[in-house]
């Protein structure tokens, strides 16, 4: 990670890490974004199961690392995932990489609600920088906002920044810097019973523990902070049994008294910090008005979602053709221009065709990733999963879900990346498990050939089948992942219901440098992390089909091929070939596996190309050609599926296209899930049920389609 | 709850009604999560609107607007004649 140098050289002072904290939809990413520069390369906090992404910036001479902590309401910890925060801030979870430096964002429209999460990491006992967002707004509205008197009633520093155009940047990280003058802010006195109790838990607890995890023990009833307590001394658990009754009969009931104390305590510090703001009725809710009513919102949405999909499908096809066009052409040039050899085939057919195959995704992450983040800044995306919460509630899943469903039907990989906006985990891990089961658009060609070749109107079926079964293979994905994701939510992901807390953001014109921001990180994370496991699948392939490249008596096949072609007998050098293919790793396997594979109505040419795009199953189409094409000298794939020996069945195709509906055949959506959950399981646990279920379905399919048409 | 007669839930609420957060029923993590997003007793409340079926429904806090599902919604007890 190369810090980016804002003015001059590093010292040889240790770095300063700040911790940046706030609720969701401050603009706490914006800022981190804007402090670690556009172009800065984020890592993530390592040993951790959530995002906490990792920056450095120079500012002075100084290096200052950059912790940007999840948005939350609250410290209040019900999952382990709820304590990690405390236990950065605490530094429990790694000492030396304790923050020196807390930095709270605050909206400052909304200032009491924001001062909550502040008013709990008062207590961490480290120096706190108060740094207001929206200061623009609020003034605008009418609540003109003492920063003096706010930074004197809290004893820390207060900056106002505007993260979107760069300002008071830099003033917070002067700030920062010298954050070992300012004192420690002022935490709020507990009522005596409390810090009685706190004690007779303290004295519990191995020597070292934080007051504050204490009292979040005491706070957070079946909590994670007490859970960690209780490992280390099993009398705890009775004790804090008996402290919470204890502070009840002093008129302390928990869960509510801490709120209740602390609220009280915000709003004596605030009170006189800023002028009441004007009610206003102002163009939010008027615009909500219309685009959350039942009718005019719900139509409104269709057409959002309509323009949004059709964009992705439509404007990225033609330069997906583009990209396609110019990886052949140079597959062309590079087998037509450098000496043959295994050499020239591998960086013709495996890595150009690799390369190629990674960057054909990218025009639709970019539009999709464009489409999402202009609906998530001007503040519809929140209303978009209001609208839909009620359906996708019925599946066990929120509102919060269908925007990276509806993505996954152009590409998974994008969908799985924008599970981040759900809090719950839960929840995002079933969106995140059942995505793939969304008909992605690297299906359709497969859809389309297999639709061609054995369901056109020519071979004397109803001119309206093919789109019948097209259709169908969209709408198993439909409605299976609804049906696997409330499956996944009864067993193996049960758990209570998660609050859903919407935050309905005002309406804003989208700034273009956060798009900007958002589309580069998600077509990197695509390229840099997917990009590299594909090609190296592909040239797997490309050497599973290559080698063994000698046939019985040692010859070269392509030696062999070569001569006969040069010699004017293409049949023979095209039956050479098959044989080639035939004998080699992939077809040796794929003959191997043919039993496994029959009862879908397979023959041994679809069972190697189905297991040659296991990695990507877009290479499927290109592993058919050349098994069919070589075979039988035609150029249209689907006349040689159509015309070779043994034709695809309508039954057999209907069986291939369920199969590639239903299985995980995209090493690339793996390798993001495996990213995005931070494990091996997850990735693994979906190429296994979806496997399984691709087996099935196509049995199914097989089954009725000889019913059917015999 | 006859302690608090006079009280009705959050979710009973007609569109453009507003009132005023008495308490949050419950002992569990939901109350706990409810209190700390600021629904404290005084607090103003409207209900805004609602979604298609009737939920979730779409509510004024203070200054800050928010969708909470029904289920939720029945933990705040409101009254209706302002507390201050």
């Amino acid at each position: 990670m190369m810090p980016v140098n804002t003015s001059d050289k590093p010292s040889s002072e240790k770095p300063i890490t700040i911790a940046l904290v706030g609720n969701p939809n401050v603009g706490k990413t914006t800022l981190f974004n804007a402090l670690s520069g556009l172009r800065q390369h984020t890592a993530n906090y390592p040993g951790v199961t959530v995002e906490i992404k990792k920056a450095s910036v120079i500012h002075k001479g100084r290096q200052i690392d950059l912790l940007d902590l999840p948005g939350a309401y609250s410290l209040a910890a019900r999952s382990p995932d709820e304590l990690i925060p405390t236990q950065i801030l605490l530094g429990l979870h790694c000492v030396e990489c304790r923050p020196d430096v807390v930095v709270a964002v605050v909206d400052a429209t909304n200032l009491e609600r924001n001062l909550y999460l502040v008013h709990q990491a008062l207590e961490v006992d480290l120096p706190l920088i108060l740094c207001l967002t929206m200061v623009d707004m609020a003034e605008a509205s009418g609540a003109h906002i003492s920063l003096d008197l706010l930074s004197a009633r809290f004893g820390c520093q207060v900056v106002a920044v505007q993260p979107v155009k760069a300002k008071g940047i830099g003033q917070l990280l002067d700030k920062v810097i010298e954050y070992q003058k300012s004192p420690l802010p002022v935490p709020m006195n507990w009522p005596e019973e409390l810090i009685g109790e706190t004690k007779r838990i303290s004295a519990l607890c191995k020597s070292g523990t934080p007051d504050f995890m204490v009292r979040r023990a005491l706070f957070d009833n079946d909590g994670e902070a007490a859970k960690d307590l209780i490992i280390e001394n099993r009398a705890i658990a009775d004790a804090l049994v008996i402290s919470r009754k204890n502070l009840a009969d002093s008129g302390f009931v928990l869960p509510q008294a801490e709120s209740i104390h602390r609220y009280a305590d915000i709003r004596n510090r605030i009170d006189g910090v800023q002028n009441s703001a004007k009610r206003k009725n102002n163009w939010t809710d008027r615009l909500d008005a219309w685009l959350t009513h039942p009718v005019s919102g719900t139509l409104f949405f269709l057409l959002a979602m309509f323009l949004v999909f059709e964009s992705v499908f439509w404007l990225a096809a033609p330069a997906m053709e583009w990209m396609s066009f110019i990886h052949e052409v140079l597959a062309d040039w590079i087998l037509a221009n450098f000496p043959p050899g295994p050499f020239t085939d591998l960086l013709a057919n495996g890595i150009v065709q690799g390369v190629g195959g990674v960057l054909v995704f990218l025009p639709q992450i970019c539009i999709l990733f464009t489409m999402l983040a202009v609906l998530e800044d001007t503040g519809y995306m929140a209303r978009a999963a209001f609208l839909v919460d009620n359906l996708m509630s019925r599946c066990g899943l929120s509102g919060k879900s269908f925007i990276p469903l509806l993505s996954s039907l152009a590409c998974a990989v994008p969908g799985v990346l924008s599970t981040r906006v759900i809090e719950d985990r839960r929840d995002r891990l079933a969106t995140i498990l059942v995505a793939p089961l969304m008909s992605c658009s690297a299906r359709l060609p497969v859809y389309t050939l297999v639709v061609a070749a054995c369901f056109s109107p020519a071979l004397g079926h109803s001119p309206w089948l093919g789109g019948v079964i097209l259709f169908s293979m969209y709408m198993l994905g439909l409605i299976l992942a609804p049906l696997a994701a409330l499956l996944l939510k009864k067993t193996l992901l049960k758990g209570p219901t998660p609050l859903f807390v919407l935050e309905l953001p005002r309406y804003q014109i989208p700034n273009w440098k956060s798009v900007l921001h958002k589309v580069m990180d998600a077509a990197w994370s695509f390229v840099g992390r997917a990009g590299s496991t594909i090609l190296a699948a592909m040239v797997l392939i490309w050497a599973m089909l290559y080698f063994p490249s000698t046939d019985e008596k040692g010859q070269s096949f392509p030696k062999q091929i070569r001569e006969l072609r040069e010699s004017q007998k293409m049949d023979e050098a095209l039956s050479l070939q098959a044989k080639w293919r035939e004998n080699s790793l992939l077809g040796v396997t794929g003959k191997a596996m043919e039993p496994i594979f029959r009862p879908l109505g397979w023959d041994w040419r679809i069972t190697v190309a189905a297991i040659a795009s296991f990695p990507a199953r877009e290479v499927v189409v290109g592993t058919l050609a050349q098994l069919y094409a070589q075979e039988e000298e035609k150029e249209n794939l689907v006349e040689a599926l159509q015309g070779s020996e043994s034709p695809l069945t309508p039954a057999a195709g209907l069986s291939l296209m369920v199969f590639f509906a239903l299985c995980c055949q995209c090493v690339s959506t793996l390798v993001v899930i495996g990213r995005e959950t931070k494990s091996w399981f997850w990735p693994l646990f979906t190429f296994t049920y979806m496997t399984a279920l691709a087996y099935s379905g196509a049995w199914i399919a097989f089954r009725f389609g000889t019913l059917i048409w015999g | 709850m006859q302690a608090f007669s006079g009280l009705c839930s959050l979710d009973q609420l007609l569109p453009g009604e507003t009132a005023w957060v008495h308490h949050v029923d419950g002992t569990d993590d939901l109350s706990q999560r409810l209190c700390d997003l600021g629904l404290q007793q005084g607090v103003e409340v409207e209900l805004l609107g609602r979604a298609p079926w009737g939920d979730p429904i779409r509510l004024r806090v203070g200054n800050w607007r928010l969708g909470l599902r029904r289920r939720e919604a029945a933990r705040i007890l409101l009254q209706k004649s302002c507390p201050r």
